[in-house]
C-alpha cells in the first residue's frame, strides 16, 4: 500500500468520524425554525417602524410649516423632509446589500465587512466635524433672533429658546453618540483588517 | 419560514452545527451562532441565483458567521475540557464520542485559513468548491488543505 493511499484512507476515517459529530442536533431543528421565524417577524416589526419614524418626521416637518414659523423653524422643517427620505433609503439600502453579500465567497464578504466598518468610520467622523458648524450655525441663528427680542412676544421668544436649546442637546448628543460610534468601528476594523490580513498572507505564501 | 430553508436546515443542520462548533467551543453560544447563521441564510436566499451549489452557499455562509461570531464575541475559540457525557459513556460510543471531540479540538487549534479549508474537507467538498466558498484559488485551496492535513495529523499524534 502507498503512502498516498494510506493518507486517502486516513482522511476519510477522519471525516466519517467528523461527520458522525453533532448528527443528532439536527433533531433541534424545529427550535432554531421558531427562532428565525421570530427573528423575521423582529425584521418586518423594525422595518414598519422605521418606516413610521420618516412618515411621522415628514408629518412634523408638514405640521411646522403649515403653522407660522420662524426663520430657523423654516430651515429646520426644509432640512427635516430630505434627511428622513435619505435616512430612510439609506436603512433599506443597508440592509439590501447586507443580504445580498451573504452568499459572496468568505474572502469577499470578510473584504466588504472591512468596507462598510470604514465607511461607518468616515460616516462617524464626517459627524463630528459637522459639530462645530452646526453649533456655530444654530448660535448665530439664536443672536441675531435676539436682537428681535424685544418686539417679540414673550410666547415667540420662549419657543426660539426653546429650539436652540434643544438644537445644542441635540448636536451634542449626536457628537457623544459619533466618538462612541468611530470607536466601535475602529474596533471592528481593526478585527477585519487582521482577518484579511491572515486570509491574504496565506493566500500570497501559497501562490 | 420558507420551505426552502425549512429544507436546507433539515439537510445542512449537522453540517451547519460542525461548522459553528469549529468557531466556538461553547454549547449555548453555539446554538446563537447556528440561529444567526440560519437567519443569514434565509436573507441569503433571496438573493441566491445558483451560481454556486447550494452546499457551497450555505457552507460559505456558515463560516463567515463564525468569523464574525468571534469579533462579536471578542474572543478567539478556546479548547474546553471534554465534555462530561462524551467521557462518561461505555464502549465503542464513548471511544467515538472522544475521536469526534479530539477532532473537534484539534481543528480549533488550526489557524483560520487552515482551519477553514479543513472543516469544508471534512465535510467532503473538493478542492474546488473550496476555493469557491473561501474566495481562493483552487491551486491555494489545495496547498492549504495539505497543510492543514498535516497540522491535524501532528496535532492528533500529540494528543494520543
Amino acid at each position: 500500500m502507498t503512502d498516498d493511499h494510506q493518507q486517502d484512507q486516513d482522511w476519510s476515517s477522519l471525516s466519517g468520524v467528523w461527520q458522525e459529530a453533532h448528527a443528532e442536533q439536527s433533531l433541534e431543528m424545529e427550535k432554531l425554525t421558531a427562532a428565525v421565524n421570530r427573528k423575521t417577524w423582529q425584521m418586518r416589526l423594525m422595518f414598519g417602524f422605521e418606516i413610521l419614524t420618516v412618515l411621522m418626521a415628514i408629518g412634523v416637518a408638514c405640521y411646522m410649516l403649515s403653522q407660522d414659523y420662524t426663520p430657523l423653524e423654516f430651515y429646520v422643517a426644509i432640512a427635516l423632509i430630505p434627511f428622513s427620505l435619505w435616512a430612510g433609503w439609506y436603512g433599506w439600502d443597508l440592509r439590501r446589500n447586507i443580504w445580498r453579500a451573504e452568499g459572496d465567497s468568505v474572502m469577499d464578504q470578510v473584504d466588504l465587512s472591512l468596507k462598510r466598518a470604514k465607511a461607518s468610520i468616515r460616516y462617524a467622523k464626517m459627524n463630528l466635524w459637522a459639530t462645530p458648524p452646526m453649533l456655530a450655525f444654530i448660535i448665530t441663528m439664536y443672536l441675531f433672533r435676539r436682537e428681535e427680542f424685544d418686539t417679540l412676544s414673550v410666547a415667540a421668544v420662549d419657543r426660539i429658546e426653546k429650539i436652540t436649546i434643544f438644537g445644542v442637546v441635540m448636536i451634542l448628543a449626536t457628537a457623544v453618540w459619533a466618538v462612541w460610534y468611530l470607536g466601535h468601528h475602529k474596533k471592528n476594523a481593526d478585527y477585519w483588517q487582521s482577518v484579511k490580513a491572515e486570509m491574504e498572507r496565506n493566500s500570497h505564501e501559497e501562490e | 419560514m420558507a420551505p426552502q430553508l425549512e429544507h436546507i436546515i433539515s439537510e445542512y443542520g449537522p453540517m451547519l452545527s460542525r461548522i459553528a462548533a469549529s468557531y466556538e467551543y461553547d454549547a449555548d453560544l453555539q446554538k446563537d451562532l447556528l440561529q444567526e447563521t440560519a437567519l443569514a441564510i434565509w436573507q441569503g436566499l433571496k438573493a441566491f441565483e445558483g451560481r454556486a451549489s447550494i452546499k457551497t452557499y450555505v457552507a460559505r455562509i456558515a463560516h463567515y458567521q463564525g468569523v464574525n461570531h468571534v469579533r462579536k464575541s471578542a474572543q478567539r475559540p478556546k479548547t474546553a475540557p471534554l465534555d462530561e457525557d462524551m467521557t462518561g459513556d461505555q464502549g465503542d460510543r464513548a471511544e467515538k464520542n472522544l475521536m469526534q471531540n479530539r477532532l473537534m479540538q484539534a481543528v480549533r487549534q488550526l489557524p483560520l485559513p487552515l482551519r477553514q479549508v479543513a472543516t469544508l474537507a471534512l465535510e467532503g467538498f473538493e478542492a474546488r468548491e473550496i476555493a469557491e466558498a473561501l474566495g481562493i484559488s483552487a491551486n491555494n485551496a489545495a496547498v492549504r488543505l495539505n497543510r492543514a492535513k498535516a497540522a491535524l495529523k501532528e496535532e492528533l499524534h500529540d494528543d494520543g
